[in-house]
């Protein structure tokens, strides 16, 4: 009977203290979004500053964010190299490289010319050999696109591909001398321009109310509901 | 951002945030029906079949950090990953989640720590299945093709910001008949979805995943400010335009 008012008493505290911790968060973040509003319409004023400092310290809460993510990336790979359940044999490259370069960087420190070209040489190739992998994927997929997808949107989607394409590559800037030619370019050209902004204003909506929502502390993706 | 900007923008908030309350308050949000997508139906069957079949989930919440424009895929990103854990959570495979920036990684092992406090279970394997794939574009997505490729996986959700590099990404996915959905801001990103993958969500769908994902009533209300808001804006190009063409402006 002790034993189940103990525990009781003890989940009780628990589930007190998780509580105390959200309405702590949410308290904390949404005065630091509306803090942030209000320096951003009041830049001249004393909110102006807080604001920057609040941005300032941010930023630097992103970069302790990427140490500690980066320590975790290593050790997930040691993880993989060291235990028998999920061996990978990417990851004693990764740790390779990454002690290397490391290493490096400490003892030569960021700004030497040696870790600058090591740095970049290895970055350039890897990301040139993954960008011709892309290439040949998409590739690839435009080849299989149409018997993936056979509808009204995938045929305007194709053919509006494989004009723009043409178009882009200055072939109707040939006729530019005759008028009609011209305007007629102009006009094709503003097509993708328009279709692109039209989307865009979509997306910028959707992030405006994304970002008010967790600024003003209706959304907290820091916990779950 | 000038300051002959910032009224107009003081206004669209103060529009946002009384077109918000009417809707959260009053039940005229109910004569509203939000159009449920076919691709997140699919999600949400997938995802069932997953926990049925024990099969894993990858999600991928892309690479942008959180205090930047595409931040707020990011936090889509997120919502997401927060539903597919309640979704998922009596099943034996945690999601495995991957991400490009440090403060994103944190938060999603964040919402994993969460699972393992509800689950009342120990292990230290559940926190790891969240990590950061790789610091820049290409680096991300290389460290998250080997989890994509898992035979062990069924299901796979990309949602944030990726750019075209998400061809990658589908194209080993497809390779192991896997289910994915393509959700990004980026507009490379989604037209090489669009060509690359089955499910894909264009333009600004990515921000209705909560909604249609959850009951919640805020993430309605927000879809609906978002419809009412892309009204007011049609309408206020129509006007310019008329006014243009009436030689008025």
């Amino acid at each position: 009977m002790v034993y189940h008012r103990d525990h009781f008493n003890c989940a009780d505290l628990k589930i007190r203290r998780s509580a105390m911790k959200k309405i702590f968060l949410v308290i904390i973040s949404s005065l630091s979004g509306i803090l942030l509003i209000l320096g951003l319409f009041f830049p001249e004023s004393i909110l102006g500053i807080v604001r920057f400092y609040i941005l300032d310290w941010a930023i630097i809460v992103g970069a302790v964010a990427l140490t500690i993510a980066i320590i975790n990336l290593f050790s997930v790979h040691w993880n993989k190299v060291f235990s028998n359940e999920k061996r990978d044999f990417a990851s004693p490259f990764f740790i390779v490289g990454f002690l290397t370069v490391l290493l490096v960087g400490i003892l030569l420190g960021p700004n030497h010319k040696f870790f600058i070209n090591l740095t970049s040489t290895t970055i350039i190739s890897v990301e040139a050999s993954l960008m011709a992998v892309l290439a040949l994927s998409l590739g690839l997929a435009s080849f299989r696109f149409f018997r993936k997808k056979q509808n009204l949107l995938a045929i305007v989607f194709g053919i509006s591909t494989v004009f723009f394409l043409l178009l882009f590559s200055g072939i109707l800037s040939l006729g530019e001398k005759f008028s009609l030619m011209k305007t007629l370019n102009t006009a094709l050209n503003t097509l993708p321009i328009a279709g692109s902004t039209g989307i865009l204003i979509g997306i910028s909506l959707g992030a405006i109310l994304t970002s008010l929502r967790i600024l003003f502390g209706f959304d907290r993706p820091y916990h779950r509901k | 951002m000038s300051n002959t900007v910032l009224p107009f923008f003081l206004m669209f908030i103060l529009i946002i945030l009384i077109v918000g309350f009417i809707f959260y308050f009053t039940s005229l949000r109910n004569r509203f029906e939000i159009k449920k997508s076919d691709s997140l139906i699919n999600l949400r069957k997938s995802i069932g079949l997953s926990i049925e079949h024990g099969k894993g989930l990858h999600v991928s919440l892309g690479k942008s950090d959180l205090n930047n424009i595409h931040g707020a895929a990011s936090f889509i990103g997120l919502e997401t990953l927060n539903q597919i854990i309640d979704q998922s959570i009596l099943s034996d495979n945690p999601p495995v989640t991957t991400a490009g920036s440090g403060d994103l990684t944190l938060l999603a092992q964040s919402q994993h720590q969460n699972v393992l406090n509800d689950k009342s279970s120990g292990g230290s394997d559940f926190v790891s299945s969240a990590y950061l794939s790789g610091a820049t574009n290409l680096s991300y997505i290389a460290g998250a093709i080997p989890p994509s490729s898992n035979e062990t996986l069924s299901t796979q959700i990309f949602a944030g910001n990726i750019g075209p590099e998400i061809g990658l990404l589908i194209d080993s996915n497809n390779k192991k008949n896997h289910f994915s959905l393509a959700a990004t801001d980026s507009l490379e990103g989604q037209s090489v979805s669009y060509a690359c993958s089955e499910e894909v969500l264009i333009g600004e769908e990515i921000f209705a995943i909560p909604a249609q994902m959850s009951d919640e009533k805020m993430f309605k209300v927000s879809l609906l400010i978002q419809d009412v808001l892309r009204w007011f804006i049609i309408a206020i190009i129509l006007i310019v335009l008329i006014l243009k063409f009436g030689g008025v402006l």
